[in-house]
């Protein structure tokens, strides 16, 4: 994470000094060249439609499923038709029709064990059947992106009608806080199986947003952002697993379709420029 | 006694002289446009919306609540639109003298005179119109056109009794179609209209104020000719040859068409399918009408025969430069042969002909020259001489008269400076136009090159015809002098050895190609003309600015919000005043802002501009030079080296539907993309800002802006600070 500021506020330093040094008249809504926009992204799971698409599962509820157990080990099937995510913005402008910017973003992701769900394969290989539903492995992720938003030269800077774009690293974090069971009586033996931070995609987003003026320096932002993503080989990620509660290849996959198939998602927030 | 009789011999000989060069007045010598004067009418320093509050306390008894506001909105935003054109005169001459024609027709009726306001509008079109509020308006056009004052009494008759027998309000709706999207000349014309019934009924009863104010008879049906006639200019004479030719040009026969186009207007054209009767009809009602009349004046004028040519004259002056307003140069062409047979010499007069010329050279280098000249076989009278000679000259045979024309000119007038400067500024066009070549010119005159081409055919041909030979003046001739003239020859012979008179223009300019000076100009534009044309900079560094008024019209439904435009407008004017601040860019507001404080002499300023961008709008990205280039002299001293400012904005609005409103509501998967849609389309502002050169009539600048957001003050400060910064070059005072 530190490595990541440290990148973000070099980008920033940099920006300024760029627009600084190298333009000279006031471009922005009403000259105010920085902007700062925190907002969400949020889009119908298409993942688990396509991969129960594959498996001849079409309306199955179990698309959109995720087995979970509270505090209580009481089980908990959590229905997740949207993905959200939370994301803040710097951008600068650097002329009437150009900004340059940084995003980061943060969003929690499932990878749904289709084929473990009443049972997994132990060490030896036997496959070992359970009288509940085995909790799925649940992910936080963190993306840093390096934007850019482009305006028409017909229109004000900073305001309206933009296209967008960015690219750049989402890293996944395997979610400790979880309770995850095999089933209400009998907990997972070793839950931490992941040494996550070795999980990367590559993403890039191109996107269609529009500002609009609250205040003099407010706006509120809708858009749609098209984006997709590869998430790099799994090979190493599940080094010094002491169980197989999890597939590897069923934890990449979904993983893998998350970042590549969930195309477009609906993009709102509020802007804030100075 | 003998002493007396010849004192008085001479009076009446010098008052003969003063009558018969009437033209020659003061006032015409020194021609001067004609402008307002005297105190501003309230009329046009009120609100738009305080007119229309002060209005619906009239009884309408056959509109509802709602009709009547419309009705009222729309009427006096076109009525207001037309007022703070620029267009209308109140105070001068005409004005004046029209107010006394319609005063004497009602001198019986104080009431009606008393709710009545006249004014004239600078317009070619020949038209009178009258509004539901009592005013009167009459075109520079009509005043043209007339032959005397009879026919302007029944003209101002037949608008009365529209305002008297309340016309306007029957035919509102006709008059709604004139708010946008037209010309001026458009929308007078339109708002003239009226149905059948209603003229036939104005006809009828203007007939009654025009009888008992003693005009003949005759007089009345004449004024139908008027009418009928009108599109036409306010003469009928063919067009001299001689007008063009001169010492030094001679523009050949075959450049005129061997028959002029007919006048076919008809009388009793078919107005089945039209909203109005014809002529022909109008005049039979009038007829019907006039037997029930008896004991007729006689008078063709009441006022003095005098005032009335002066009115007209004015009129005639000024028809010349609203038609070089509109570029219409072939008609400021034929206009100007009219005129100057009775003003000749006159400096006004010589001013708009170098226009003219000046700006047929540049609409003929643009490559829209038929914007300039129409095509000639639409034409009718005399006037298609002119339009077809102008469109039957190549390129090269235009730019050299347009420069012989100029250069004329600046003979007849070597210390007007505006000549001068049109005379330089057609030299550039030379240097622009790759095909002029000075070179090509030659020395000699036309007459001379001909002679010379038939003396050395005539020797080639029959060498003992002594007849023909002119042996003094060939012998006269040295060495140097007759290979010159060979040369001059050539200059226009064809192949087949015949003397090709299409070279014409060659002989054009053999004073000018042997000037030091010209050529020293000439040449100077030709290289400055690559140099000019790489220069892509569109920063100004503006300093001052003189603000329009600017149009800004919100539109929802494809109906304009009258209201709303007019808040808009003010909210801009603020936003461009706060704003330019910021950028120490001073403005000087000529803008409708303050127009409740306007005085006669910021209304004329603020014409002289609004014409001023009439005439660029004109002519695109060419150069130009303007009509009003005195009166813009002037006020540069007023506002220093201030720019001009014109601002243009639409305003689209397209609200939430209630009924979609509701089923987005009740359905969310329907409800959340149809709001998003309407959030980001819901508003549309389409504006544009125009920074012109008040002393070159150059464009410095046009800055565009569409985009999707709700003319919120924020907005409107955002865009004026995106051009205030772009203009200037600065940044904003924090």
């Amino acid at each position: 994470m530190r490595k990541e500021s440290r990148l973000i506020l070099a980008i920033i330093v940099s920006l300024l000094m760029i627009s600084k040094s190298g333009f000279s008249q006031d471009f922005g809504f009403n000259g105010k060249k920085n902007i700062i926009s925190v907002f969400t992204t949020s889009n119908l799971r298409v993942t688990p439609a396509f991969i129960g698409f594959l498996s001849d599962e079409i309306f199955d509820n179990f698309r959109y499923r995720t087995d979970t157990y509270d505090d209580k080990n009481n089980y908990k099937m959590k229905r997740d038709f949207f993905r959200v995510d939370y994301r803040v913005s710097y951008q600068r402008i650097l002329s009437q029709r150009f900004a340059l910017g940084a995003e980061f973003a943060y969003g929690k992701t499932t990878s749904r064990m289709y084929g473990g769900e009443n049972g997994y394969y132990d060490n030896l290989g036997n496959y070992i059947e359970v009288s509940g539903n085995i909790s799925d492995p649940i992910f936080r992720t963190y993306s840093f992106l390096i934007t850019g938003e482009l305006y028409k030269s017909t229109s004000i800077s900073g305001a309206g009608f933009s296209v967008g774009f960015g690219l750049g690293p989402k890293f996944y974090s395997f979610d400790y806080d979880q309770n995850y069971r095999l089933s209400t009586y009998e907990a997972m033996s070793n839950p931490y199986p992941l040494s996550a931070s070795n999980l990367v995609a590559i993403n890039l987003f191109y996107q269609l947003s529009y500002r609009l003026p609250l205040a003099k320096a407010i706006f509120l932002e809708t858009g749609i952002r098209f984006h997709s993503g590869i998430l790099l080989p799994i090979n190493g990620v599940l080094e010094g697993s002491s169980n197989s509660y999890w597939s590897k290849t069923e934890m990449y996959v979904p993983l893998f379709g998350d970042n590549f198939l969930n195309l477009a998602s609906l993009k709102t927030g509020l802007v804030f420029e100075f | 006694m003998a002493k007396v009789s010849l004192k008085l011999v001479v009076i009446i000989f010098l008052y003969c002289i003063a009558n018969s060069t009437y033209g020659q007045t003061d006032l015409f010598i020194d021609y001067q446009p004609l402008v307002s004067s005297g105190k501003i009418p309230e009329v046009f320093t009120q609100k738009t919306f305080t007119k229309i509050e002060n209005d619906l306390s009239r009884d309408r008894g056959s509109m509802t609540e709602n009709e009547e506001l419309i009705f009222l909105e729309r009427i006096h935003f076109s009525i207001d639109e037309l007022l703070h054109s620029g267009l209308v005169l109140y105070g001068d001459k005409t004005t004046k003298y029209v107010r006394k024609v319609a005063e004497n027709l009602l001198k019986d009726k104080r009431k009606v005179k008393k709710q009545l306001q006249f004014f004239v509008i600078k317009s070619n079109v020949t038209n009178a119109l009258s509004t539901d509020q009592g005013l009167i308006f009459v075109t520079l056009g009509l005043l043209s056109q007339l032959e005397n004052e009879a026919q302007l009494a029944y003209v101002l008759s037949h608008e009365i009794a529209h305002f008297t027998e309340g016309h306007i309000e029957e035919s509102y709706k006709e008059r709604l179609e004139t708010e946008s999207g037209t010309s001026y000349d458009d929308r007078i014309t339109r708002m003239s209209n009226h149905s059948k019934d209603n003229e036939l009924d104005a006809d009828k009863i203007g007939i009654n104020l025009f009888h008992k104010a003693g005009y003949a008879e005759s007089e009345l049906l004449s004024a139908f000719d008027v009418m009928t006639y009108s599109y036409l200019p306010f003469d009928e004479e063919p067009f001299s040859h001689a007008y063009m030719n001169g010492d030094l040009l001679f523009v050949p026969d075959k450049y005129y068409p061997l028959k002029i186009n007919e006048i076919k207007v008809e009388e009793d054209y078919d107005d089945s399918k039209s909203s109005h009767p014809n002529i022909r009809k109008r005049k039979d009602a009038v007829v019907d009408e006039l037997a029930n009349y008896s004991s007729w004046g006689t008078k063709k004028f009441v006022f003095a025969k005098d005032e009335f040519l002066e009115a007209r004259n004015l009129a005639r002056f000024e028809s010349v430069r609203v038609d070089m307003l509109n570029n219409e140069f072939a008609d400021v062409i034929y206009k100007l042969f009219l005129l100057e047979r009775d003003f000749p010499n006159n400096i006004y007069l010589t001013r708009m002909k170098v226009q003219a010329w000046l700006g047929l050279s540049r609409f003929k280098i643009n490559g829209s020259y038929s914007k300039a000249v129409s095509n000639p076989s639409k034409i009718e009278g005399e006037s298609h001489a002119v339009y077809y000679m102008l469109k039957k000259i190549s390129k090269i045979q235009l730019l050299t008269i347009s420069m012989r024309m100029i250069e004329d000119a600046r003979k007849a007038f070597p210390d007007d400076n505006g000549i001068n400067q049109m005379h330089d500024q057609m030299i550039q066009h030379l240097g622009e136009y790759s095909r002029f070549k000075i070179a090509e010119y030659s020395e000699s005159t036309y007459q001379d090159a001909l002679t010379a081409f038939e003396h050395s055919k005539a020797e080639l041909n029959d060498t003992t015809s002594v007849e023909v030979r002119d042996t003094t003046v060939n012998d006269e001739l040295s060495k140097y002098d007759k290979i010159k003239r060979k040369r001059d020859v050539k200059t226009a012979v064809t192949e087949d050895e015949e003397f090709d008179e299409s070279k014409f223009h060659l002989f054009a300019l053999s004073d000018l190609i042997s000037e030091e000076n010209f050529k020293k100009k000439y040449r100077k534009y030709k290289d400055a003309d690559e140099m000019i044309k790489n220069e892509t900079s569109s920063e100004i560094n503006l300093k001052e600015i003189v603000l329009l008024e600017p149009v800004f019209i919100s539109v929802q439904m494809g109906n304009v919000r009258v209201k709303q435009s007019e808040e808009l407008e003010s909210r801009l004017i603020e936003s461009v005043k706060k704003t330019a601040n910021k950028f120490d860019v001073t403005v000087y507001d000529q803008s409708n802002s303050e127009v409740e404080n306007q005085n006669t002499e910021q209304y004329n300023s603020k014409a002289v501009l609004l014409d001023f961008l009439r005439q660029r709008s004109g002519y695109g990205d060419g150069t130009m030079f303007p009509v009003d280039y005195i009166e813009l002299e002037k006020l540069q001293k007023e506002f220093g080296n201030a720019k001009m400012m014109f601002i243009y904005g639409e305003h689209y609005r397209n609200p939430i539907k209630p009924v979609a409103a509701v089923i987005g509501v009740l359905f969310p998967p329907f409800g959340i993309p149809y709001f998003l849609t309407k959030l980001v389309t819901g508003n549309r502002i389409n504006i544009s800002y125009s920074v012109l050169d008040l002393k070159t009539g150059d464009v410095e600048n046009f800055i565009d802006y569409d985009f999707n957001m709700k003319p919120k003050e924020s907005v409107l400060d955002a865009v004026n600070y995106k051009v205030m910064s772009e203009l200037s070059g600065k940044k904003a005072k924090r």
